[in-house]
């Protein structure tokens, strides 16, 4: 599934990536978010536009389109 | 001695930096980046320098500060390394740590925000860490500066020692890739471990291969290419970095299981920010809330009413002229020097580099009240409303601050656009920038709409602002479908947590700006403001001549038939333009100047108005195209910055031309 299926405070694991550029990947990987990352959809902001989601103790905000490139299970 | 300090981005490096050190040694430049080295010397411990790495989540570069690390790691030479962790996201710190530790030089690391970690209801077991990761740890709080705790540290680093480098156990693909890069660069003479360079040539640190001969260069390559297909096609994960940071991530989850230690049950503060959020965040209330507290902060910073910055520049204006130049000019009639130095000290130099220092205290409040809200945690729900207007345009949601900070000053909004981690993102809001009117081009405004517009007041400033924004968006919408494509699509935001602000860190970040505003400003306003008063009182027939007959007279008379069409194709006009280059308030000095105070006799309505329109649009001042420069680090961009503005003003000033030929 999607990260944008995850329903507000559901958690999940990353799975893979798709369609994502290298470098957009590797700034979520300094950021904790890889394969096996734990995260927890937090909120969603602006019309659903934003998701704020939670890895590791860190909140980050990303867009919807990217959000949709991210494999998820639960 | 020497120590490098490496860490996190915002992880209290700066404070820690500060607190650990005294007096300043110097700072230099890293050869090949504009990125400022700071050494500073460290407090209780006689010969001992700490050198100020770039703030890096990785050991290879990623970002603008590229480079540093790996070059400083290579190349510098020292004694050791002070890795500074967030304690509160040990996860995430730990991957710069172990990249640190794998290098097997003295480090230390310490555990910073002891306090913020214990309020979580958690402390770390350092001795357990550190007899983990072989390597000397320290548990504590930057913020509270007491001196006790600095000699703690201190104590610490003097038992620094080269431990075994710690190895983790990687993938065997990972292993076999790493040996046949090592025995490549066999016969290399380089200061650190062949192991750890072979390791992040495979992480992809494009850092190192500047130091390795072509040939090799190739070898390693395919090594490298050779790896990660192999990771791939074996499932192993989803690059070979992918591959790399799995294991690193499966080492520090044991570290943090086994050392971070819940001591008290605590209720987590998300929900807290949540609430908050909802409102800060919200669709569409957020936008109000932030405009109006814009409004509140440029009030306080540049309005009458509530103006502390206007009533800072009142006494500051006060001491500028009525006591230092006041009494320099005494001075140097004591001292018998008068006629042309005198002139050229008092009203060249002291009366150029007043006109802009003037502005400080404004730019020192307004620095200031966004460092405030800064550090709140508040922009970040900021580039969070605007993200979705602005990303049509091919900015980041992160632009709005710099475009902000812009209405005060181009200078200090180009600086703070290092926020921005993509790089077509920042060159294009670095480029756009100058459109958005800033404070300094004020006078031009308010001096011909109360001659010339006195009527229409409000309207016409208003539409002078908003035409900069116009083109401000217009130009990022071209950029971004040009030179840029793609701009605009990224958009990564870490969250911070609602917090108090410290004022010590805001006073210190707002004064460290001032200093770069003067230094930069005051150098180049200082240069600029000699070499137009000599160009504006040297003429073929010597000095004390008349201004028609100087040497800037003639020039611009030459420039100026450029600007008739355009109806100001006079050489005062064209001069005040050209002096505007040094500093844009310059140029209502110089039209006061060059007109014998009589502006109304040397414009029509229609050519005031677009001498306004083209004034507010033209070529960024000196210190502007100085910053761009030092943060492009392109003379390309320099350039392109300098010519597109002129090119840009001169058709809008046309176009509007011509609409009102045909009104007024």
């Amino acid at each position: 599934m999607k990260l944008t299926d995850l329903a507000k405070y559901d958690q999940a694991k990353v799975v893979s990536f798709e369609g994502l550029d290298a470098d957009y990947i590797r700034r979520l990987m300094d950021l904790g978010i890889y394969q096996n990352a734990t995260i927890t959809v937090l909120n969603k902001l602006s019309f659903d536009r934003l998701y704020l989601i939670e890895v590791d103790n860190v909140e980050i905000c990303i867009r919807r389109d990217d959000a949709m490139k991210i494999e998820v299970r639960k | 001695m020497i120590f490098l300090l490496a860490g996190n981005p915002n992880v209290g490096k700066s404070t820690f930096f500060n607190y650990m050190t005294q007096s300043h040694v110097h700072v230099g430049n890293y050869s090949g980046v504009t990125v400022e080295k700071r050494v500073h010397h460290i407090k209780h411990y006689d010969g001992a320098n700490l050198i100020d790495l770039p703030g890096t989540y990785n050991v290879s570069p990623s970002s603008e500060d590229e480079g540093v690390v790996t070059y400083s790691l290579l190349n510098e030479s020292y004694n050791g390394i002070v890795n500074i962790i967030d304690s509160t996201h040990l996860k995430r710190n730990l991957h710069l740590t172990l990249q640190l530790l794998e290098l097997g030089a003295p480090t230390m690391l310490v555990f910073n925000m002891k306090d913020s970690l214990r309020n979580d209801g958690y402390v770390i077991d350092t001795k357990k860490i550190a007899k983990m990761m072989n390597t000397n740890a320290i548990s504590i709080s930057a913020r509270a500066r007491d001196d006790a705790q600095q000699m703690m540290i201190v104590e610490e680093m003097k038992t620094m020692q080269a431990y075994k480098a710690i190895e983790l156990d990687y993938h065997p693909i990972v292993k076999w890739g790493m040996q046949r890069i090592h025995d490549l660069l066999r016969y290399d003479t380089l200061q650190v471990k062949k192991k750890w360079l072979a390791l992040q040539l495979l992480e992809g640190n494009e850092g190192i291969y500047r130091f390795l001969d072509l040939a090799k260069r190739q070898k390693i390559q395919d090594v490298v290419k050779e790896v990660e297909e192999r990771i791939i096609k074996e499932n192993v994960a989803l690059s070979l970095k992918g591959a790399i940071f799995n294991t690193r991530r499966l080492f520090i989850d044991q570290v943090v299981k086994e050392c971070l230690i819940q001591v008290e049950e605590k209720e987590h503060s998300k929900y807290f920010n949540q609430k908050i959020d909802r409102f800060l965040t919200h669709p569409a209330l957020g936008l109000p809330i932030f405009f109006v507290l814009m409004l509140l902060i440029y009030q306080v910073s540049f309005g009458e009413f509530l103006g502390l910055g206007s009533f800072l520049t009142g006494y500051f204006e006060w001491f500028w002229d009525d006591i230092l130049v006041r009494y320099i000019g005494e001075f140097l009639t004591l001292i018998d020097i008068s006629g042309f130095t005198y002139s050229l000290i008092i009203d060249g130099i002291f009366a150029g580099v007043g006109g802009v220092l003037v502005f400080l205290p404004q730019i020192v409040v307004l620095f200031f009240l966004l460092a405030l809200l800064e550090g709140t945690g508040y922009m970040a729900r900021v580039a969070i409303v605007m993200d979705r207007f602005l990303s049509k345009f091919g900015f980041n949601g992160k632009s709005i601050v710099p475009m902000i900070t812009g209405f005060g000053c181009t200078v200090p909004a180009i600086m703070a656009t290092r926020t921005i981690a993509n790089k077509k993102e920042r060159l294009l809001t670095i480029l756009t920038l100058p459109f958005i009117s800033c404070s300094a081009r004020l006078p031009i405004y308010v001096i011909f709409i109360s001659i010339f517009f006195d009527q229409y007041r409000a309207l016409v400033m208003m539409g002078i602002y908003l035409l900069g924004i116009f083109v401000t968006l217009l130009s990022a919408k071209l950029f971004s479908l040009s030179f840029f494509k793609g701009a605009g699509s990224n958009f990564i935001l870490e969250m911070p947590p609602y917090r108090l602000p410290q004022l010590r860190t805001i006073l210190y970040q707002a004064f460290e700006k001032a200093r770069r505003f003067v230094k930069k400003a005051g150098s180049f306003i200082l240069i600029g403001s000699i070499i137009l008063w000599l160009l504006s009182n040297i003429g073929p027939s010597g000095i004390d001549i008349s201004q028609e007959e100087s040497f800037l007279s003639i020039v611009s008379s030459f420039v100026a038939p450029v600007f008739s069409p355009l109806g100001f194709g006079n050489w005062q006009a064209t001069s005040s333009l050209v002096s505007g280059f040094l500093a844009k308030e310059v140029v209502v000095s110089s039209l006061e100047i060059l007109y014998m105070g009589d502006i109304a006799a040397g414009f029509t309505t229609l050519s005031a108005l677009t001498y306004v329109v083209f004034a507010s649009l033209y070529v960024p001042c000196i210190s502007a195209v100085a910053t761009i420069k030092s943060e492009t680090a392109s003379k390309k961009w320099t350039l392109f910055s300098i010519v597109y503005p002129f090119v840009v003003a001169y058709l809008v000033a046309l176009i509007v031309r011509g609409i009102f030929s045909i009104i007024l």
